[in-house]
């Protein structure tokens, strides 16, 4: 967090590197928080940049540049609900998969079949275990991160991932069962 | 390693490295842009802002001393307004004289 800090002071002394680098650290956890509402890793995309466009343009109205990340996780968010509302996907799945069926078969399954099923898988959950289980295995966010960014207590992070593991694992194990046990 | 993670890595979005460092230069470059826009039009409002706010200082200023020109001459037209005079016969008992009447009435009479 400090770098963070010392980098908004620098971003708002008008420093274009500065710039850079915090876009290089935030871009991804926001990517995150937006695929955890929109569900589409295209839309999320589309959500992750516009989001840090209205974040920069607001960036000298953070009061708090130690807490840098929540903010911007907040406008992610408010702006991915505001994408699915607009385009009517309160209900969105992702893309259905192809050859899901295929999984079945004694030949590995393609990488666009895996992911459309983790995918499928991850819209089982709720939102926010959604944004808890993407940001702590793949950002590799503490809870305590978590925590602080999402305005929920470790206890809740916690929570939310074990309940967000084990339902991949029940949605995912007949499906790709070698897939689910990568992490082991 | 933690016994119970879910491998979620091919939704990580910078799996492809270089891809994503361009996505990454892209983005900042826009967004770079962006807020000096944003800025530029932030600072003409504030260049504006201070005329504005002066202006309308002075013009406030103007009023007041416009005003207080202006009360003691409406307090004296109350004065003299024949209700009020009328009024002040009433209350001290005073008997006028039908000219005294007369000029009283007949001057707002002439005035309209």
């Amino acid at each position: 967090m400090p770098e963070t800090v010392a980098l908004i002071a620098q971003v708002r002394a008008g420093n274009e590197a500065a710039f850079g680098a915090l876009v290089a650290a935030h871009l991804r956890p926001a990517y995150l928080a937006a695929l955890a509402i929109v569900c589409r890793p295209s839309d999320a995309d589309d959500v992750a940049q516009d989001a840090f466009l209205i974040a920069f343009e607001r960036l000298d109205s953070c009061r708090e540049p130690a807490r840098f990340s929540g903010w911007l996780l907040r406008i992610v968010r408010n702006h991915a609900l505001n994408w699915v509302a607009r385009r009517r996907l309160h209900d969105v799945l992702p893309e259905p998969p192809e050859q899901i069926t295929n999984a079945s078969a004694p030949t590995e399954p393609s990488e666009p079949v895996v992911r459309a099923a983790l995918l499928v898988a991850l819209s089982t959950l709720t939102p926010p275990q959604r944004e808890v289980v993407l940001l702590h295995e793949i950002e590799e966010w503490s809870h305590a991160e978590i925590a602080a960014a999402l305005e929920i207590s470790e206890v809740m992070s916690r929570q939310h991932l074990l309940v967000a593991r084990r339902r991949l694992r029940e949605n995912l194990t007949p499906v790709l069962p070698q897939e689910v046990n990568h992490g082991t | 390693m933690e016994p119970d993670k879910v491998d979620l890595h091919l939704l990580d979005p910078a799996r492809d490295e270089l891809l994503w460092r361009r996505k990454i230069a892209t983005l900042a470059a826009r967004a770079w842009l962006h807020r000096q826009e944003h800025l530029s039009v932030t600072l003409q409002l504030l260049r504006w802002t201070r005329p504005a706010l002066a202006m309308a200082v002075a013009a406030a200023l103007v009023a007041m001393v416009g005003a207080s020109w202006v009360e003691p001459r409406a307090a004296t037209t109350i004065a003299t307004e024949p209700v009020y005079q009328f009024a002040a016969w009433a209350t001290t008992d005073q008997i006028p004289s039908t000219v005294t009447i007369l000029e009283t009435f007949g001057g707002h009479h002439v005035a309209e």
